[in-house]
């Protein structure tokens, strides 16, 4: 390449194909290779350089795109462990450290806000689970006080019933007692509806019941504290309680079983005696 | 146990990753995916994937500019 008066500069065409060789290459992706500058031609070597330092520019750029999209991926891929740890009930799944000091912005802000999200829902988790034990146990203490089981003497137990009796509450009624008795070993259970005032045919069928399974462990039992407008109802339903002991109050019903305990022993004695 | 195949050629890294990034929701842990691409760095950044999102990379075998890297979630 020589300047000319009319300043152009002239390069031969094997310099010019190398010159576009070069280019295609950068539009190729192809950014390993320099052009070689080892002419005298001032013009060309200038030429030659510019094209080097270009490729050299988007290079480098391409190298940063790369490496911050890398970044990007790896990421992202850790996003979506970790949302697939949570979905899966894992919420001790967090983003890494490692990509919260990431280069990439974005992906720094969106990993923070993922694990701050997280720890939200693991507290909001912790705390709706420590109400519901709770209720849980706030459940249970009424249950239990729904049904008080007393030992008012030896081998007699008492259960108090206040208030309505539906299904639910009068299986646990049914289970409690049956267990009480046989962890007392227990030969008499009174069972007083004293306070229960409204007694209906499924109310009764229910007592019936418990009664009846707690005579199949080999007690005795009696029912005590039928109110009148109780008793009048019961009658009017034509409910049946002809197969159960009952008795006025609760002193009657414990003085019942205090002396057919005295009847049992004193069978049991003079049986002895012969 | 499913063996997923996903096909990145043609793209430039880190594209295949990136693809390898989108198609994650879909596979189960103890899934193999098998990836075929065809870009420069592609076994050094699934080497690189693999480590950080701690997957075992089970093989990665060349046939010509096609590389197949064989991941196991």
């Amino acid at each position: 390449m020589t300047d000319k008066p009319n300043d152009t500069v002239t390069i031969s065409r094997a310099e010019l194909h190398e010159l576009i060789a070069g280019l295609q290459r950068v539009g190729q992706r192809e950014l390993t290779e320099r052009l070689d500058v080892a002419t005298t031609n001032e013009d060309l070597a200038s030429v030659q350089t510019g094209i080097n330092e270009l490729i050299d520019a988007l290079d480098r750029h391409l190298t940063e795109d790369r490496e911050s999209t890398m970044e990007l991926a790896l990421g992202m891929s850790e996003c979506f462990a970790v949302l697939g740890s949570v979905r899966g009930g894992d919420l001790s799944a967090r983003i890494s450290d490692e990509t919260l000091e990431a280069g990439d912005d974005l992906m720094r802000q969106f990993g923070r806000t993922l694990n701050e999200t997280i720890a939200d829902l693991e507290t909001q988790i912790e705390t709706i689970q420590r109400q519901q034990n709770t209720q849980n146990a706030m459940e249970n203490l009424v249950r239990q006080l729904q049904t008080p089981i007393l030992q008012l003497w030896d081998d007699v137990l008492a259960l108090p019933v206040i208030g309505m009796v539906d299904s639910g509450r009068s299986a646990e009624m049914m289970e409690t007692l049956l267990n009480e008795i046989v962890r007392h070993r227990c030969k008499y259970v009174i069972i007083d509806i004293t306070g229960v005032e409204i007694v209906d045919t499924r109310t009764a069928d229910h007592f019936i019941k418990v009664m009846k399974s707690a005579e199949l462990l080999g007690t005795r039992c009696v029912m005590t504290g039928i109110r009148p407008a109780v008793a009048q109802t019961l009658v009017e339903l034509g409910v049946e309680l002809t197969s159960i002991r009952t008795l006025r109050n609760l002193q009657e019903g414990l003085r019942d079983c205090l002396r057919d305990m005295e009847l049992h022993k004193s069978n049991t004695t003079a049986m002895d005696n012969r | 146990m499913a063996t997923h195949t996903l096909d990145a050629k043609g793209l430039r890294c880190p594209q295949p990753i990136l693809k390898i990034t989108a198609f994650m929701p879909q596979i189960q842990g103890g899934d193999v995916l098998e990836v075929q691409a065809d870009c420069a760095t592609f076994e050094e950044d699934v080497r690189k994937w693999c480590d950080r999102m701690g997957k075992t990379l089970l093989a990665v075998t060349r046939d010509g500019d096609s590389v197949t890297a064989q991941i196991q979630f």
